[in-house]
This record gives structure tokens, sequence and C-alpha cells, in this order.
């Protein structure tokens, strides 16, 4: 698997840029973080409901849910219930600039030069639709995006 | 950081990219064939480990058929598949809104138009882009769109797709660019 080999001022000027793309796209959902569908309805509800162990291994709508499962048992176990939607917004946003650099540091098939995979993961943060944005349960998309480049 | 350690934080990306859902799921047979071509092992981890999670999910898939919910895989919604694929589709590729076509089945149309001729184009130079990226989108359409809640599918299941299609106009720019 290719990796390109990164020095740390540049990986934190990269990841500077797409943080700054991300909140200028919407301020407000990285400012007062709000909870999504089924990341209360259902992965908030049984991290507050279950035991832990039986919370982070349950199966929901007929697939298993790692990141959402474990994202909700660390809102639940490790903050204040208050603080739930900004955990989720944050660890979002983290799955969302994870990707984001794992396609601008990744010679894929498709992409060969850093110029060509730069302009791809800016594509990434201006196309992403309202949907997708800063929600767990809608990262399992990101991730695909993520798998598809490597 | 080096080579190593990007290859390990990409390793457990994609751990947690497979246990997250099917979408990335079905990028993971493709890693297989570039193991079988490319002989680099840490392919064959991420194959594997593609195949844990599939089994994983099955059991999800299994549990979730004996509750008795039959949203998902039912064959009385296989109606809605194109439907749903032109709105999947249409939200990001909004012939529409460009006021070039009239209606959402026009929009579809010109969309295929459009990839088909982005795809001759690619393939006619190399012909390695159908299997490692015209044939993986295509899997991922299909099968995500299957699976859906009532096969109604909905404009995140499009994401990847998007981008893909995004990264040919990109090299499309540059070969123009360079031409």
């Amino acid at each position: 698997m290719d990796t390109l080999f990164v020095k740390k001022n540049i990986l934190i000027i990269l990841l500077s840029l797409a943080a700054c793309l991300i909140f200028i796209r919407e301020p407000l959902f990285l400012l007062e973080p709000r909870i999504w569908a089924e990341e209360g309805r259902i992965y908030l509800s049984r991290a507050l409901a279950e035991e832990p162990v039986s919370a982070l291994f349950s199966f929901n709508l007929g697939y298993y849910s790692f990141f959402n499962s474990f994202i909700a048992f660390i809102a639940v176990e490790f903050f204040p219930i208050k603080y739930a939607a900004y955990v989720t917004t944050y660890s979002s946003l983290f799955i969302q600039l994870a990707t984001f650099l794992l396609i601008v540091l990744t010679p894929s098939k498709l992409l060969a030069t850093f110029e060509e995979r730069f302009l791809v993961g800016i594509a990434l943060i201006i196309l992403g639709t309202p949907e997708i944005w800063l929600t767990t349960i809608n990262m399992q998309f990101w991730l695909a995006t993520g798998a598809f480049f490597c | 950081m080096n080579g190593k350690s990007l290859q390990t934080i990409h390793l457990i990306y994609l751990a947690m990219a497979f246990l997250t859902g099917i979408p990335s799921l079905l990028f993971a047979p493709f890693f297989l064939i570039r193991y079988s071509r490319e002989r680099d092992r840490s392919y064959l981890i991420v194959f594997c480990m593609g195949t844990i999670a599939f089994f994983i999910h099955l059991l999800a898939f299994i549990d979730y058929l004996s509750s008795g919910d039959n949203n998902r895989l039912n064959l009385d919604h296989v109606t809605n598949i194109f439907y749903s694929l032109v709105e999947s589709l249409t939200v990001t590729f909004d012939f529409t809104h460009l006021q070039i076509s009239v209606n959402k089945y026009l929009d579809i149309v010109l969309f295929l138009v459009f990839i088909s001729t982005l795809t001759t184009y690619f393939l006619k130079e190399r012909r390695e882009l159908f299997i490692y990226v015209l044939f993986p989108l295509i899997l991922y359409l299909i099968v995500t769109l299957t699976l859906s809640i009532r096969m109604t599918g909905g404009e995140r299941y499009a994401f990847p797709v998007t981008i893909a299609v995004y990264s040919a106009l990109v090299l499309l720019c540059k070969r123009y660019h360079s031409e």
C-alpha cells in the first residue's frame, strides 16, 4: 500500500486548511452542535439504557456500526450528557479530516499526483451534501469514500 | 510521519470503515485483486479485515431479518431501485439546476451520457481503471441501493460516486491543460 512520507508542518497546514473549509461551510454545526436522527434515537439511547459492552456490540438497522456505537459510548461514559452533541459532532469532524488526509496523502490508481489528490480532497469538503455533514450516522459514506481511494 | 506509521493509520482507518456500515465493505474484494496483481501483503491484510467484517455484518443482517422487520431486501420494493438511482445521482449532478434539462429523468440520461463519455475516454488508455474504479463503483451503487431501507436510497449514497466523477473531471482538465 503506497503512502507518502509527510513532514509535520505540511500535515498541520493541510489539516488547518480542511478544518477552516469545514467550519466556513456551516459554523453553527461546530459552535452549537446538534444530535441528528438515529444518532440520538438509537445510538445514544442504547448507550444510556444498556450496559457499555451490550451497547458497544449491538446490531442496529441490519448492520454493525462500530464508529457510532463507540462514539455514543464515549459521550455517555466520559462526558456529562449535555455535551453529547459536542462529542458526536467533533468526532465526525475527525473522520472528515482523516478522510481528507487519506485521499490527499495516498497515491491511488485514479489519482497519481499530489496536485490531483489535493483538488479532489478539497472537492470532498465542498461537494459533501448537508445530509452527511458532521453526523456520526452518515460517517459510513465518508469512510467508504476513503476506502475507495485507498 | 514516515511511510510505516502512515500505513498503520491507513489500516486502522480501513478496519473502522469495514466495521461501520456496509458501504466500505463493498470495496474490500478489490483489495484481493490488487494483492494478486501487486503482491503487496498489506492488501491481503485489508481483504482479510474485510472478510471478518463481512461475517459480522451478516450476523447483524440475520438478526435484523429474524426480528420480523422486512424493510430491507424485500422484493416488493424492487421497483423503487430505478427511482432511488435517479434520486441519488441527480442530487450532485443536477442538470435541471443548470437549466440544461427539464426533468429528473432527462437528468439521469444526461448523467449516463456524461459518465459513458468520460469512461470511454479514460478506458481507452488505462483499461485497469475498469477493475479499480468503474466496477467497484457500479457494484457499490447497486448493492447499497438494494440494501437500503425499502430500496429508496438517498443522496448520501451517491457521495463516493460524486467524488470519483469529480476526480475524473480533474484528470480531464489536467490532460486538456497539458495538451
